[in-house]
């Protein structure tokens, strides 16, 4: 805000260096108890803020495993159709022999 | 900076502030109670970082909470109700406070016979360290007649103080 000392009261100098001065608050019956009830006003609505929190991760956990229990009754296998027909087991890119590309030596002996 | 910190950095300032415009200090009392209530309940959305932008939030804090009280009161007043407002402000219990810190009463009792607009600007110039300009924008005046208001007001209070004071 301002320098004291950029100011100049003149002929009111000393006053003002009064008014500066004058401290009231020693005046005041409730500085340390108001300071005292705010800061346990604070504290508490610190703790109240927690609990109000507090009940949230359980709750969440209480409906996932409820989710998880309601999907799990309803689930049902799904059967494969009776029409399904296996691929052709015998057909293999690699022939009978089941050598697999130029590089698989290890089969070899199966030739 | 946190709340306490913050709480025993302006608690001062604040109620000089407060007990310059409302003169008596159980309403000064009552008034910082509100101030710092305010502080409190809005202090999460407060960068305390900032420490000029903390200053300027807490003194409109306190500028709105006092504006709220003399708006109150004016309405207290129309309906002529104000009698025991003004019993408690009449300064009959810095009598006593006289006794105990001479020069701090003597300058509350002189701030109280100052209008309200003179009283205002001394508050904000000597508790709130404001420049001529910023209580200029503040109030809506200029800043030549912000000048001329405080030594008006200052030569009052010497006026009224006694001399071997000043």
């Amino acid at each position: 805000m301002t320098d004291f000392k950029e100011e100049n009261f003149g002929e009111h100098n000393r006053l003002a260096v009064i008014l500066r001065a004058t401290d009231f608050s020693s005046k005041s019956k409730i500085k340390i108890s108001l300071k005292n009830r705010l800061l346990s006003k604070a504290a508490n609505e610190e703790k109240r803020s927690f609990t109000i929190w507090a009940w949230l991760l359980p709750a969440a956990a209480v409906t996932l495993a409820a989710l998880m229990l309601t999907v799990n009754i309803n689930h049902k296998e799904v059967e494969q159709s009776p029409y399904y027909q296996a691929p052709d087991a015998d057909y293999n890119i690699y022939g009978n022999c089941g050598r697999q590309g130029l590089e698989d030596y290890l089969s070899a002996p199966r030739f | 900076m946190s709340f306490e910190e913050l709480y025993d950095k302006y608690f001062g300032r604040v109620y000089n502030y407060i007990l310059y415009r409302v003169i008596s200090p159980d309403i000064a009392d009552d008034m910082v109670s509100l101030v710092f209530e305010k502080i409190l309940h809005k202090y999460s959305s407060f960068d305390p970082a900032k420490a000029t932008i903390a200053e300027a939030w807490i003194f409109a804090i306190a500028r709105n909470t006092l504006n709220d009280y003399f708006r109150r009161k004016k309405i207290l007043n129309w309906l002529s109700m104000s009698g025991m407002e003004d019993h408690i402000e009449s300064g009959e219990s810095l009598e006593t406070d006289a006794e105990k810190h001479e020069v701090t009463a003597k300058v509350l009792k002189a701030v109280e016979q100052l209008s309200n607009p003179e009283r205002e600007i001394i508050a904000l110039k000597f508790t709130m360290d404001m420049t001529n300009r910023a209580i200029a924008g503040e109030m809506g005046l200029s800043e030549s007649n912000v000048g001329v208001i405080l030594f008006r007001a200052m030569r009052k209070i010497k006026e009224l103080m006694e001399p071997e004071i000043l």
